[in-house]
């Protein structure tokens, strides 16, 4: 079922395949029918995944894991592009130009060599990093398994993409495929290991801040209180959490770090703070970043501290007549599936291909949480969530140019 | 030296043989078999994920294990039933040959896995690892699926040890370092060109395993390897780099222990082939002196040192697997 690369593909795909043990012709045994078959498959790509060191330079040891996998399952084009992306496409039944995306995110933020050697237990997959990431990004390999197995073949090609995210937040890997794709791709869904149910009615946009100060040791007394880092950062966070930034409330802050100190005996000199402003609409995120900003720098004034800010990264609000269509196709998915829809307001990598005008939708796959004590995914949600990519992608692959949904 | 020959010919790295399909190609022309076992005592945080690993990958993507099967010693928690869930067929040792009784101690579920096992290759792993990968089992299949001269192949791999802090390096391999590799050194300097000589991951061809006497306890490793350099000489080994193996790390007590039931294995071995001489009796408890309340105290510990016979000389045995056409050449 796997054709062979088409050239302009090859042209860009850096072959790591020599790297690679050689397939003989051999395929893995070949799938079930039934996705429920699956499911061993993905936890057990999850687990081991999960355990691969992340970040690491353009995530090579996780991007050769996945490419290795690809091979094994015949996808002849699978490779490594120049930015590190993982590639690899199911060519469609007749010649189109026409692809759909589906893309996950290898970058492990909170890896850890103990705490993400995942564990089963009580019919949960508990691991850092198991839930949103190696999850997402098993199911999506286990996904070309079952379609390269069942032979299956679509009237739009589809291509599978295993990206990873800067540390600022952003995605430039990702930004730098899409450019190259921008005018072949139709419609994009971004996998996330959790949120099932989830309809991403109001895509959010980010903009993302970082804070840092430095106060002289022994900093300064200001009414019998001594100010150092932590009072300069909390000072501002105190602040900021408590604005309404606009009527519906649709707009919104999150702290997302305050670092400063070392423990008893040490001065805290100096700190970071990061910060996160959500909003679906555009006039509003701008509004509430000069608002940020001004409120940070403010408050470091009243403080005589000096502060230094730099916007992280921004990611543009979602359009929602573009991915009105989309919403509509997962709320569909979920109906068939008998699981409950709601919406959710998250930012998410969808952002990115929909600020370059392409429609684009997150698709949250299994129940589970994330959190600083534990994170993990329901074991019994992993069915259901092979079965909603799935039905995502017959939905959007296997209809014609004309019935675009 | 010919462990040199070990050292430079016969020690690979696992990536050498992590293209499965060409394994099970191999497997296949050869006619082979191939078990996987784990011996297990409580065992129930980590069991269920080495099963549905190794089942899913090593018998459904790529079928190179016919079958997977846990030994278990009486553990008092789940892991039975965690394991069965997850795809294994599970034994309580002491249902196996019961006519013999039961020893406790991982030696006797593994040569007990003998008898229940269908394999013509035998893969044995320890079921406290925690970052169980494929590797294990198909990088210790490789070398037997590769060389026919080759019957019996050991894992080595770096051992960090948790401590509170995170992963500790170097940490593991104490026992090793301090008393096996200084023995072997002494009396088998072949020997001590294995990396890994106690590691608890290992493969072999049934027709050398059921040649072998098993000690019930912490000495079966060391009483395999000095047994099997005597039947076979080094030539018959290979090792394996798996790169990083992490489990629970056991307290300075438990080595103490070990250390003392490695010993006594040794020295059987020692005597049985004429190395050295033993006294009529040596101890059969091993003795650690703590403090309390300042005050010393002894603590003398049973450590099993019985030896089960090698199990081609029961006749169950060879009647379920010396059938007419089924009887394997050493």
């Amino acid at each position: 079922m796997i054709r062979a690369t088409s050239g302009w593909i090859r042209t860009f795909l850096v072959s790591i395949r020599s790297r690679l043990p050689r397939s003989r012709g051999r395929k893995p045994r070949s799938g079930a029918a039934d996705p429920s078959h699956y499911v061993n498959r993905l936890i057990t790509d999850a687990l081991l995944l999960n355990e691969i060191p992340s970040p690491t330079e353009q995530e090579v040891s996780r991007a050769e894991f996945i490419v290795q996998r690809l091979v094994e399952f015949g996808y002849a084009d699978a490779g490594i592009d120049p930015v590190g992306n993982v590639v690899a496409t199911v060519p469609a039944a007749s010649a189109t130009g026409e692809y759909v995306l589906l893309f996950a995110d290898l970058r492990c933020d909170d890896y850890s060599p103990l705490e993400s050697i995942a564990r089963l237990e009580s019919g949960r997959m508990l691991g850092r990093g198991i839930a949103e990431t190696a999850t997402a990004a098993a199911l999506l390999v286990v996904l070309a398994e079952y379609i390269a197995a069942r032979e299956l073949q679509f009237d739009r090609n589809v291509v599978l993409l295993f990206t990873f995210h800067a540390e600022d937040g952003s995605a430039p890997a990702l930004e730098d495929f899409l450019r190259r794709w921008n005018d072949r791709i139709v419609f994009a869904a971004c996998l996330r290991g959790l949120g099932q149910g989830g309809l991403e009615v109001h895509p959010l946009g980010v903009c993302r801040l970082s804070v840092k100060t430095r106060r002289e040791s022994g900093g300064e007394e200001r009414g019998g209180k001594l100010l150092n880092a932590i009072s300069v950062l909390s000072a501002i966070a105190t602040r900021l959490d408590g604005v309404h930034w606009d009527t519906e409330n649709a707009t919104y802050l999150n702290i997302a770090r305050l670092e400063a100190g070392t423990g008893f005996g040490s001065f805290a000199s100096d700190g970071i703070l990061d910060l996160e402003v959500f909003s679906p609409n555009a006039a509003s995120l701008e509004m509430a970043r000069e608002l940020v900003l001004a409120t940070i720098h403010g408050t470091a004034e009243q403080m005589k501290a000096d502060v230094e800010v730099r916007v992280a990264s921004t990611v543009p609000p979602g359009n929602p007549e573009m991915t009105a269509p989309l919403v509509e196709i997962v709320r569909a998915v979920h109906d068939k599936l008998r699981i409950p829809s709601h919406p959710v307001s998250l930012p998410t990598y969808a952002a990115v291909p929909v600020s370059m005008g392409i429609p684009a939708i997150t698709l949250g796959l299994c129940r589970g949480t994330t959190g600083t004590e534990e994170e993990y995914v329901e074991l019994p949600s992993l069915e259901s969530g092979i079965r909603l990519a799935l039905g995502f992608i017959e939905a959007c692959a296997l209809v014609s140019r004309q019935e675009t949904p | 030296m010919k462990g040199e020959e070990l050292l430079r010919d016969r020690t690979f790295h696992h990536t050498d043989f992590s293209e499965k399909a060409r394994l099970v190609d191999q497997k296949i022309e050869q006619g082979l078999r191939i078990s996987l076992a784990f011996p297990t005592l409580n065992e129930e945080a980590t069991i269920g994920k080495e099963v549905l690993i190794l089942k899913t990958e090593l018998m459904e993507r790529y079928p190179l294990l016919d079958e997977i099967v846990v030994i278990d010693s009486g553990s008092i928690d789940r892991t039975r039933d965690i394991a069965r869930e997850n795809g294994a067929r599970v034994y309580s040792s002491q249902d196996i040959l019961r006519s013999l009784g039961t020893h406790r101690g991982k030696g006797e579920n593994l040569w007990k896995s003998l008898f229940v096992l269908e394999g013509d290759l035998i893969v044995w792993i320890d079921a406290d690892i925690s970052n169980i990968a494929p590797k294990f089992v198909y990088g210790l299949l490789g070398p037997l699926l590769r060389d026919p001269k080759i019957e019996y192949v050991k894992a080595f791999y770096e051992r960090p040890f948790r401590a509170a802090g995170g992963l500790v390096a170097a940490g593991g391999g104490r026992v090793t370092e301090i008393l096996v590799r200084p023995l072997f050194s002494l009396y088998y300097p072949d020997l001590a060109c294995l990396v890994q000589p106690l590691s608890g991951e290992y493969a072999g061809r049934r027709s050398l395993l059921e040649r072998l006497p098993f000690s019930v306890g912490y000495g079966v490793e060391i009483g395999h390897l000095i047994d099997i350099f005597h039947l076979a000489g080094i030539n018959a080994f290979a090792q394996v780099n798996m790169d990083t193996r992490i489990h629970r790390n056991q307290p300075l007590t438990s080595l103490g222990r070990m250390a003392f039931g490695i010993l006594a294995t040794f020295s059987q071995r020692m005597a049985k082939y004429g190395r050295v001489g033993l006294p009529a009796e040596i101890g059969i408890e091993h003795l650690a002196v703590s403090l309390a309340e300042n005050l010393p105290q002894l603590e003398a510990t049973r450590v099993s040192s019985e030896e089960r016979p090698p199990i081609v000389e029961l006749e169950e045995y060879r009647r379920k697997f010396h059938r007419e056409g089924r009887t394997r050449s050493v």
